[in-house]
């Protein structure tokens, strides 16, 4: 029992272009899948590349910062050893303090003594009465640690600007603290170094002091610096450790990584806006979903094509199968090889149906042909038998023998498939009716008779056959048959039945129907001349027909 | 039923059936008229190259009182008889010995001469009735060969 190649119950038969498309679906889904995993690496990786480059930003910005800082140091702390300090000269070291400054420094230097009031500041002219500074809390740590300390931000005593000090001990001989020298300077210095990072759109990096004010901004500076950090964002900043997700305080969904300077333990930080960590992934999704979406409407339009490549030529041999054995039309070549060989098999096997269809309603109507002139000739064989018949007795032997000798013809042109038969097996055949096939000696060359010439032939060679069985040289033990025969220089078949050694022969007083038939009918039917000798050794005819009753039997086509 | 009749001198007829005269025969219906019924003496033309069934045709046409002028196996030898007896009917079989066939003779003897045809086959398919009928015969008669057919063709 064939296997079924799928179960009809589970999977209902489907159209070749479905198959396509789930074809082009299998190629395409992993395809697409291994790609959007690929792309959603990159972008994680970019993205952790992006957190890397955050978090070394906000480093090297508190590097940058934690320099200026050491720098202001370095500059009070060399300040705090002049000898004009010592002396108490305050003129004298106004001037150096002057000259220690840059003027990119945005900064003042301001000396204080222990009770915070202000001694000299390079931004007033020496000698000009000073109010109090306004940050005493960083200046008292100063007295009490005797290290240098930086503030947090503050509105200036003079300037109300933004402002945070950079402060060391001047100490005594004692070393105790006789005076806090201070550089005070405006908060947009760190802004400035936070853009001499350049880090450029959309980067954004600030400093907020320890008070979770805004002390400096890379961007909107002066919008926002004084302005407390959100407070859960400066909880954010104070606990977190690395890069973190937060909104800023421009309510910006950010990337934020905060280092604590060294110098001031201010928070240091380095933002990107989220957006910007998340294009990478939003690119690739959506190249995703584009690649998906390409690909699913490429591989179905596709499909459609190629489907139509196949579903046409296949709907024309299906067609050419329909119009199978019916006259074939001219079919033209389709773009699929294997249905051209299909639709041309079609073809031929339609062209052979056909061919043999025609030759099955040839063969029923020769069939049918034959039999009614079969049906023809018995007819004529029994009354010409009944005319020449004494007895009833004698008309049933004699028809029947004829009959016999009549189907002996057909069986050797049945064996040629009614082309003709070749003659000596038509002469055996006749004799072996009558059991002397074998003791006569039959002789000449190869020839094939066309039907008719058998047929009639056949009639002559049994009424001779029937007549020597009965009083001729078959009728005896001894007596011997010939029968030969050979082409003439007339081209003509020279045909010789010879007995000997039978009964003695006379010529007949009375002519019956055998001897009318070897004599005239068949003579005449074979368009030849037939002559007969009652010689006293045996019985001899002899007939000469054309030479065209004789054919090539590949050549040959049923005829009667 | 087997018939038998005897008569002095003669060879003894005998035949199956009810009927009596005609031998190994005819159904009673298709019993043909004897010469004695007044039937004109018509010249008929046997073409038929088997020549039991024109034997057969023959002794039919006899029967009828009429006179059978030659049997001819081939084409050829039809025309030639009857451009010499002038038949009134030639009773035409279509497949014959050689390349011309019988309607392609019957075609060539209407045009030539008044002979009527009667066509005698055994092809009765549609495209040789086809061919044959463009020759506008006297009649189609399919073998075997009926006298009661046969008369109605040639006295029609």
């Amino acid at each position: 029992m064939p296997t079924r190649l799928w179960d009809p119950r589970l999977f209902r038969p489907q159209r070749l272009r479905t198959f396509l498309v789930l074809f082009a679906l299998a190629l395409v889904i992993p395809l697409v899948a291994q790609a959007v995993f690929a792309l959603n690496q990159m972008a994680r990786t970019e993205q952790a590349e992006i957190e890397r480059r955050v978090m070394q930003t906000a480093r090297e910005v508190t590097a940058h910062i934690d320099r200026e800082l050491e720098r202001a140091f370095v500059t009070l702390e060399t300040l705090a050893t002049s000898d004009a300090l010592k002396r108490g000269d305050l003129r004298s070291f106004h001037a150096q303090a002057l000259l220690a400054l840059k003027p990119s420094d945005k900064a003042a230097i301001v000396l204080l003594n222990r009770e915070y009031g202000q001694l000299l500041d390079t931004l007033r002219d020496f000698g000009v009465a000073l109010p109090p500074t306004a940050d005493p809390a960083t200046a008292q740590k100063v007295i009490d640690t005797k290290k240098r300390q930086v503030s947090n931000m503050f509105r200036g005593s003079i300037s109300g600007r933004p402002v945070f000090n950079v402060e060391v001990p001047v100490l005594d001989e004692a070393q105790d603290v006789r005076y806090v020298l201070v550089m005070s300077f405006q908060a947009s210095h760190i802004a400035d170094v936070l853009k001499y990072a350049n880090l450029g759109e959309p980067w954004i990096t600030g400093v907020t002091d320890n008070n979770g004010i805004i002390l400096a901004r890379s961007e909107r500076h002066e919008e926002f610096v004084g302005r407390p950090l959100p407070p859960e964002l400066f909880e954010q900043s104070k606990s977190a450790k690395g890069v973190f997700r937060a909104v800023n305080v421009a309510g910006d969904p950010i990337l934020r990584a905060t280092v604590r300077s060294d110098h001031s333990a201010w928070f240091v930080s380095a933002t990107v806006p989220l957006s910007q960590v998340e294009a990478p992934l939003t690119r690739s999704r959506l190249f995703a979903v584009t690649l998906l979406f390409t690909a699913l409407v490429l591989g179905v339009v596709l499909a459609y094509v190629f489907g139509s490549f196949m579903t046409r030529p296949l709907a024309t041999a299906t067609q050419v199968a329909a119009a199978i054995g019916e006259e074939s039309k001219h079919v033209p070549l389709s773009p699929l090889a294997e249905a051209n060989i299909l639709i041309e098999t079609l073809q031929n096997a339609s062209a052979e149906l056909k061919r043999r269809q025609e030759h099955a309603e040839f063969l029923m109507r020769e069939l049918a042909h034959r039999a009614k002139n079969q049906l023809a000739t018995v007819r004529g064989m029994a009354l010409q038998t009944a005319r020449d018949s004494v007895t009833l007795e004698e008309f049933v032997a004699q028809f029947t023998q004829r009959i016999q000798g009549l189907a002996r013809s057909q069986d050797v042109l049945v064996q040629q498939n009614w082309q003709g038969a070749w003659l000596d097996d038509l002469v055996h055949a006749q004799l072996d009716l009558f059991g002397a096939s074998k003791r006569a000696d039959v002789k000449g060359p190869t020839l094939f008779l066309e039907a008719n010439a058998v047929q009639n032939l056949g009639f002559a060679l049994h009424e001779l056959a029937t007549n020597a069985s009965k009083y001729g040289s078959l009728s005896v033990t001894d007596g011997a048959l010939k029968v030969h025969w050979e082409w003439t220089a007339e081209n003509h078949v020279g045909f010789v039945w010879l007995e000997e050694d039978g009964p003695a022969v006379t010529a007949p007083l009375r002519k019956g129907f055998g001897h009318r038939v070897i004599m005239e009918l068949v003579p005449r039917g074979m368009r030849g001349k037939a002559t007969i000798e009652f010689r006293p050794n045996g019985l001899r005819w002899c007939i000469e027909f054309p030479g065209d009753h004789a054919i090539n039997p590949s050549n040959a086509h049923a005829a009667t | 039923m087997m018939n038998l009749e005897m008569h002095p001198g003669e060879p003894n007829r005998f035949w199956l059936g009810p009927g009596h005269s005609d031998p190994l025969g005819s159904d009673p219906k298709d019993e043909a008229p004897s010469p004695a019924t007044g039937i004109g003496n018509l010249k008929v033309l046997i073409v038929e190259d088997e020549f039991f069934i024109a034997l057969d045709a023959q002794t039919q046409i006899e029967s009828l009182g009429c006179t059978v002028v030659g049997i001819a196996v081939s084409a050829d030898e039809a025309i030639t008889i009857v451009e010499r007896e002038a038949p009134d009917i030639v009773l035409m079989d279509i497949r014959l010995q050689g390349v011309t066939d019988g309607i392609d003779a019957a075609r060539e003897i209407r045009t030539r001469f008044s002979s009527r045809i009667i066509f005698v086959t055994a092809n009765t398919d549609p495209s040789t009735r086809a061919r044959a009928h463009a020759v506008q015969p006297t009649a189609f008669l399919e073998k075997p060969l009926t006298p009661l057919r046969l008369k109605q063709a040639l006295f029609a």
